[in-house]
């Protein structure tokens, strides 16, 4: 299982929403579930519903009707470019500094 | 159990934020063990999202009364000298231009934010104003029901600290001063005398801070005027 980072963009919980809905629309729980799955975080209700207001407000996800009181959010065009931005950003910065440490 | 601690959690939240997602969130939380953790972090967030949703005169309204109840606190434990700026906040925060300078930034603020009406913005400014207010209102019911006493400082007196004046408010009066005149008839004696020290009336304290609202909601109604003169050049300038 990965290691559960506790700091830095990895554990940002907008950037692993946005990555668990690059695969398509999920309702909260599913969310959690496939965050839990693919990064090794473990995102609390709390923390992942204001992750989901915050991103909601910012137009980068939206609610879509659902059945029963769980609503799918989807990803929106903006929430693809600028996940696509930050995760590209972050491929930069890894590959900079894995090169950096690797041994001459 | 589980249901009345989550409907309770609930509750936190901000009503629109609650009408949006309360549902959904409440579904999660009956659907997994409830742990200390996801308590923790449910109210902690529930506090974030009323934070995000507060008016910008509540936030303003409640550091002020932050600020003004841990003036209270110190002057009771360990009142700060005569003439410092704690002392003369706590006493009279209408003398502080800065507190004067927030009301108006808040008008302003409510009405760049919302527009409308002036009384708006002289509404937000009277809830700083009585948020603020609130703890010297506390302590004047305390002094009426006789649980806080009160120590008249004048200038250079040393304070005293809790455990040598007990469950007391320290009171700083300007016009308590010793002064030396000529005694009439002896001519080059002088004779130093001193005013009667007046604490204040317990209801007086209680009731102050109302009486700063009328001000308040003026102060408030200024900044909002201000505001307009803003929108209209904004208008003007886009045009």
């Amino acid at each position: 299982m990965a290691r559960k980072p506790k700091t830095g963009p990895a554990s940002d919980p907008e950037l692993l929403i946005l990555s668990s809905l690059a695969s398509g629309p999920k309702h909260g729980y599913a969310i959690m579930g496939d965050v839990e799955t693919f990064a090794g975080v473990t995102l609390a209700p709390g923390t992942l519903y204001t992750a989901i207001t915050r991103l909601v407000e910012k137009k980068l996800i939206a609610p879509q009707s659902g059945i029963g009181r769980q609503r799918p959010y989807t990803l929106t065009a903006e929430g693809a470019t600028g996940l696509t931005e930050q995760l590209n950003a972050m491929r930069r910065i890894a590959t900079a500094g894995l090169r950096r440490l690797r041994p001459a | 159990m589980t249901n009345w601690i989550v409907r309770i959690l609930l509750r936190f939240y901000p009503v629109n934020w609650r009408r949006e997602y309360g549902a959904e969130l409440a579904d999660m939380l009956l659907a997994r063990p409830l742990t200390v953790n996801i308590v923790g972090d449910v109210f902690r967030n529930a506090l974030w999202q009323r934070l995000r949703a507060s008016e910008i005169s509540t936030l303003v309204g409640l550091a002020m009364l932050l600020v003004m109840l841990n003036g209270l606190v110190w002057n009771i434990i360990a009142p700060s000298p005569y003439g410092s700026a704690a002392s003369m906040l706590l006493q009279n925060l209408w003398g502080s231009n800065l507190y004067v300078l927030l009301l108006v930034g808040c008008g302003l603020w409510t009405h760049l934010r919302h527009g409308g009406k002036l009384d708006r913005s002289g509404l937000a400014a009277v809830k700083i104003s009585f948020l603020a207010g609130i703890p010297v209102m506390a302590a004047g019911a305390l002094m009426l029901s006789g649980v806080l006493g009160v120590t008249v400082l004048r200038p250079g007196d040393t304070p005293t600290t809790l455990q040598q004046h007990g469950f007391t408010y320290t009171y700083y009066d300007a016009t308590l001063r010793s002064c030396w005149v000529r005694v009439e008839g002896s001519e080059g004696t002088w004779k130093a005398i001193q005013s009667i020290s007046c604490p204040p009336a317990p209801l007086g304290v209680l009731v102050a801070p109302l009486f700063t609202l009328p001000a308040s909601f003026l102060w408030g109604m200024a900044g909002g005027l201000l505001g307009r003169w803003i929108a209209r050049g904004r208008r003007h300038v886009a045009t």
